[in-house]
């Protein structure tokens, strides 16, 4: 878990690097004219503090359990060193794939959906023809406050098909809607419970590219006759296609660590949620149910890895988009 | 020049910082330190010094003991830290033990997760301290559960011989005026439970630890351990007359989807939708009150197969001390002093007691519960106690066997498939997991 998670600072530490190394080093060339051999050092009382917090929960984190996973600890025999065993093992592992396609069908429906509900959520309350825009732009936020396990217990209890608000519609219309609890539902229930979730954190990146759109352009397309579809295909969207590539990238990673919603949902439905439901699920309990920590930290880098790869797949093909518009 | 040097320098820096954090981290998991514990096992002599004892619970009454403790022991004092349930505390020891730092010096621990800790070494042996004398004291089972690899590792505390809590209404409604006393006759009332009731269920299908309980009672002995050598057949007699048994429920549509312990199944429990606890004798005194108006449910005898009293432990745990407990002595002294008098009273204060003498007690034995119409309900948890079935193991790495459950027998309960086919998929599971780990599983 302290591995395949790739921080949400990282971006912005990796600026905030540049920026201050030219910021040493130009401060060093404008003293060295005078007296080169002192070294200015204040930079690093600027990078310092992040510096040391990303070696102490990110770099650190990461080589050990890059260490671990070269070795196997059992419990009789004690630990020896594998070499590449454990990852080879992951290779050929059908929970861990079947997590990893688990995953994959969830990002391809669900993020579409999350994205195109928050951008025309974002759009309506920009289009100025809604009363109370704060009103909406907080009640669709709300969700998004609500913290994660509150937010399950409360979408795990109106599953409840036997005494849940599932079973109230049941017996109130006399039907019998299958059980979003059931194994073959449950995938689309997390996947519902993520959306209510997110919708208003992704809507409130969107909204907010779009308050940056130069009113001119608007100006512009008004003298030149554009309608308000005109307006949205041709000037809103491509403006915020950067929010946009930035929200699916958040997303994909989002998706691929998938493990608040289903290991709540696990208390209420333990016969749906197999242990290997998400990757993320399969290294925990790999290595705090079965003690199998080395295996779990290949496991753990491995899906790193791969959600590295298809983040950057996606940002890649972000960028090309924008080429060419 | 001078650029290059700021960035080696810099670079260094972060190479020599991380590799410093990397060192720290590594120093951690690196075995024991070398504690205060001086290694004596006079128990006394530690209780009169100052002392400080970590005691991880997942009760909420542990607190007020160790208030009543300090107040025999004045120079002890408790740090109470309260986990969420069990296997929280499980985990918990697991990582500080893999940390080498950071476990407390008291731990209850389930009888089912004694052997994984024992071989995992995160429980000291008691028996230099003393503990062994007690054994007469307490019940056979329970002793045998803290008595691990020739090792001592914990003083029996509650204890689950199995009981039968039904809804007497939902059973009346149904037609059936007796609690069952066979599995047969259960079958009955379960159909004609449903019949009535289509929103009824005799039980739910249930967890891990309800089934090993299950096949235990059935006779059952699906897990042998013997050292490093494990055998697991998850088709044995017991095993499989259990399993089909429960195949015919679950085929039926005569058992709830309901996980144990969930909302829902509190719901489902006071609204009369659900006749049934299979459970441990804890469960007595475990507030079934809170689950409906008094005298709604009663306490009876388990089921059994040929109506000859058979029953299995289910749940119940025991204090022990943790092999990186810096006072050791002084934490075995208070199990010590649990462990007879005015303690053992403190510790029987919740739950159901392991205790002989206790369990042999009339005026517990006879003590009326409000909740149960008066019913003298611990009667049947002594009887239940006296016929649990003996020769049961766990296995050694029982934990993980419960969590990987639900990957195999629990998806069988949630959908209807085959539960003797399920069965044979989690033993397979253990067997490799087994051999993996290091064991001889099956061999």
């Amino acid at each position: 878990m302290t591995v395949a998670h790739v921080h949400p600072q990282q971006p912005a530490g990796v600026s905030t690097e540049t920026y201050a190394s030219v910021a040493v080093t130009g401060a060093a060339r404008s003293g060295g004219r005078r007296k080169r051999v002192r070294r200015n050092w204040s930079g690093w009382w600027f990078v310092g503090p992040f510096m040391l917090v990303f070696g102490l929960v990110f770099v650190a984190p990461l080589l050990y359990a890059m260490y671990l996973s070269f070795f196997r600890e059992t419990l009789v025999g004690g630990n020896s060193f594998v070499g590449l065993e454990n990852y080879a093992k992951a290779m050929v592992d059908p929970k861990f794939w079947e997590a990893m396609l688990r995953v994959s069908i969830f990002l391809l429906v669900q993020v579409p959906i999350m994205l195109g509900l928050a951008l025309f959520a974002a759009l309506a309350l920009d289009s100025a023809r809604l009363r109370w825009v704060p009103f909406y732009r907080l009640s669709i936020f709300l969700p998004y406050a609500v913290p994660g396990v509150v937010a399950v217990m409360i979408w795990g209890y109106m599953y409840g098909s036997q005494f849940g608000l599932v079973a109230d519609i049941n017996r109130f219309f006399g039907v019998e809607l299958p059980s979003p609890l059931a194994e073959n539902f449950i995938l689309l229930s997390i996947g519902n419970i993520v959306t209510w979730e997110f919708v208003g954190y992704n809507m409130l990146i969107f909204f907010s590219a779009l308050k940056a759109v130069p009113q001119e352009l608007y100006e512009a397309a008004e003298i030149d006759g554009a309608g308000t579809f005109r307006t949205i295909f041709s000037i809103k969207l491509p403006s915020i296609r950067g929010a946009m590539v930035i929200a699916t990238i958040f997303s994909v990673i989002g998706s691929f660590q998938l493990f608040n919603e289903p290991s709540i949902l696990q208390t209420i439905a333990p016969n749906s949620i197999t242990t290997y439901f998400t990757p993320n699920l399969y290294a925990f309990n790999l290595s705090f149910a079965g003690s199998q920590f080395n295996y779990a930290a290949a496991i753990a880098i491995v899906s790193g890895v791969i959600t590295m790869v298809v983040a950057y797949l996606v940002q890649l093909a972000g960028e090309k988009n924008e080429k060419k518009a | 020049m001078e650029k290059i040097t700021t960035r080696r320098w810099a670079r260094l820096g972060a190479v020599v910082g991380t590799g410093a954090l990397l060192v720290g981290v590594l120093a951690g998991c690196s075995g024991a330190a070398p504690g205060a514990d001086s290694g004596s096992t006079d128990t006394d002599a530690a209780l009169k010094e100052d002392v400080t004892l970590t005691w991880w619970t997942w009760s909420d009454t542990t607190q007020e003991q160790a208030d009543a403790i300090s107040e025999v022991y004045p120079n002890v004092t408790f740090d109470v830290v309260k986990l969420e349930n069990p296997d929280a505390v499980v985990t918990k020891l697991q990582n500080a033990i893999k940390a080498g730092k950071g476990a407390p010096d008291i731990v209850p621990v389930e009888y089912q997760t004694m052997p994984q800790l024992t071989l995992g070494g995160a429980l000291a042996d008691l028996e230099p301290y003393g503990l062994a004398e007690y054994e007469d004291a307490f019940t056979a089972s329970t002793w045998n559960s803290v008595n691990v690899q020739d090792q001592l590792v914990g003083l029996p505390g509650d204890s689950g011989p199995m009981v039968m809590i039904y809804n007497k209404a939902l059973y009346e409604k149904a037609g059936i005026t007796e609690a069952p006393t066979t599995w047969d006759e259960f079958a009955t009332a379960s159909a004609a439970i449903h019949a009535a009731d289509p929103e009824a269920y005799i039980a739910n299908s249930g967890d891990a630890g309800f089934f090993t309980s299950m096949i235990w009672a059935s006779g059952g002995q699906p897990f042998k351990t013997d050292g490093e050598n494990v055998t697991i057949d998850l088709q044995d007699e017991g095993t499989k007359k259990f399993a089909d048994f429960w195949s015919d429920r679950l085929e039926a549509g005569e058992l709830s989807g309901l996980a144990t312990w969930s909302d829902e199944w509190t719901k489902a429990l006071t609204q009369d939708k659900l006749g049934t606890l299979l459970m441990g004798s804890w469960m007595i005194s475990g507030g079934m009150q809170d689950y409906g108006p008094a005298g709604r449910f009663q306490v009876a005898p388990m089921p059994t197969w040929d109506g000859q009293p058979a029953s299995a432990e289910n749940g119940g745990s025991g204090l022990s001390v943790t092999s990186q407990s810096e006072n050791k002595a002084a934490a075995a002294g208070i199990l010590k002093y649990l462990a007879e008098g005015e303690g053992r009273a403190l510790l029987n204060a919740n739950g159901f007691p392991s205790t002989i003498a206790d369990l042999e007690n009339p005026e517990w034995l006879d003590a009326p519960f409000p909740g149960y119409s008066d019913q003298p309900a611990n009667q049947v948890g002594a009887a239940s106690a006296e016929s649990v079935i003996t020769g049961w193991q766990y296995l050694p790495y029982q934990g993980y066997a419960n969590n990987v459950f639900s990957d195999s027998v629990g998806k069988a309960l949630g959908s209807g498939g085959d539960l003797n086919e399920a069965l044979v998929d989690w033993q397979d599971t253990l067997v490799e997991y087994g051999n993996e780990q290091g064991f001889s599983v099956n061999k």
